[in-house]
């Protein structure tokens, strides 16, 4: 449960960027995850929710935008969304394939309101 | 009226940050850091014993133990002479690169050669975090299944090593060795991969010998 603590790093960034301003309300704060990142989308929306209340944040949402996990195979080089169940090429049925995407874990924007 | 601020960001990225120092810190010292990751039970403490019993006298090797409470493993690991620094999270899931940062505050480095991180058990969020250290070493014993891998691949995509530990319980247990290491080479190819019973004092010689040939030579 490590949802917590990234919560708690995401609001640092988003109060960095807003030091300062006072151009309205939050609405929504966007993040990107990777599938790979071992970062649980609902448990994630859940801490933030937990922790912004009583704060500038509370009443603003955590939008996470998945990003699936690319891979390309070592022997073949095809290039394919990777089934996280096998890690196994598509085309060749090599297993191993070098990770493209899927590891994202960052912070894309803050929405702002009235 | 909307407005957007972009802001393209790492969420790790102060972590990353004070990683990057660790690093820097850990190579002026010509260290060689290994942060052992694990689920709960699958031996880490263990081999941490084996290991400074079989570098005692020859390396000088820190430890850190990271654990959500007691200071039971740093007790365990200085009974071998070493400098040992306990981290207890009260709760944290994983350490972090600030943790690291004010436990090698506690140590004198300057004279070390090895420095293993015991990392808190679990084999879900310590992969994310990077601590500075030189390698990440994945534990994965053979009573926990050989489909972990395929559970938890973020950590053996972390990682360059796995031990697979407690091979003295095969007979007992349905687990298969050839298909646990295969499990975990499909995931990651390039982990270096180890065998070991504790209990038994086996593989210990060939993991050892493996992190001396790790060890930075001095300048």
């Amino acid at each position: 449960m490590h949802e917590i603590s990234v919560a708690r790093s995401i609001i640092e960034i988003v109060r960095q960027q807003l030091a300062g301003t006072s151009d309205g309300d939050v609405k929504v704060v966007r993040v990107r995850l990777g599938t790979l990142a071992g970062v649980v989308p609902e448990s994630l929306e859940f801490s933030y929710g937990a922790l912004t209340a009583g704060t500038r944040l509370e009443g603003s949402r955590l939008e996470v935008l998945t990003v699936p996990a690319q891979a390309r195979c070592r022997n073949c080089l095809a290039e394919f969304e990777l089934d996280e169940e096998t890690f196994t090429c598509i085309a060749c049925g090599t297993g191993g394939p070098e990770i493209l995407s899927g590891r994202e874990m960052q912070v894309v924007e803050i929405e702002l309101g009235e | 009226m909307m407005n957007i601020i972009t802001v393209e960001r790492s969420i790790l990225a102060k972590n990353d940050e004070v990683a990057r120092m660790n690093r820097e810190m850990f190579r002026n010292s010509g260290l060689f850091v290994a942060n052992l990751v694990s689920s709960p039970g699958a031996g880490k403490t263990s081999l941490l014993e084996r290991t400074l019993e079989y570098f005692r006298g020859s390396v000088p090797i820190g430890v850190i133990e990271g654990d959500l409470q007691t200071d039971l493993d740093s007790q365990r690991v200085a009974r071998y002479g070493v400098p040992t620094v306990q981290i207890m999270t009260r709760g944290g899931c994983h350490l972090e690169a600030n943790l690291i940062r004010d436990a090698i505050g506690k140590i004198d480095l300057s004279n070390l050669r090895l420095l293993f991180i015991e990392n808190v058990g679990n084999l879900v969020c310590p992969a994310n975090y990077d601590l500075g250290e030189s390698v990440k070493i994945v534990i994965a014993s053979t009573t926990e299944g050989d489909d972990k891998p395929l559970k938890y691949p973020a950590m053996f995509l972390n990682a360059s090593a796995m031990v697979i530990n407690k091979t003295d319980l095969l007979p007992y247990v349905s687990s298969d060795i050839n298909v646990l290491r295969a499990n975990a080479l499909r995931i990651n190819p390039q982990l270096t991969v180890f065998e070991t019973s504790c209990v038994k004092n086996t593989g210990i010689e060939e993991w050892c010998s493996w992190l001396k040939r790790q060890i930075i030579p001095a300048s």
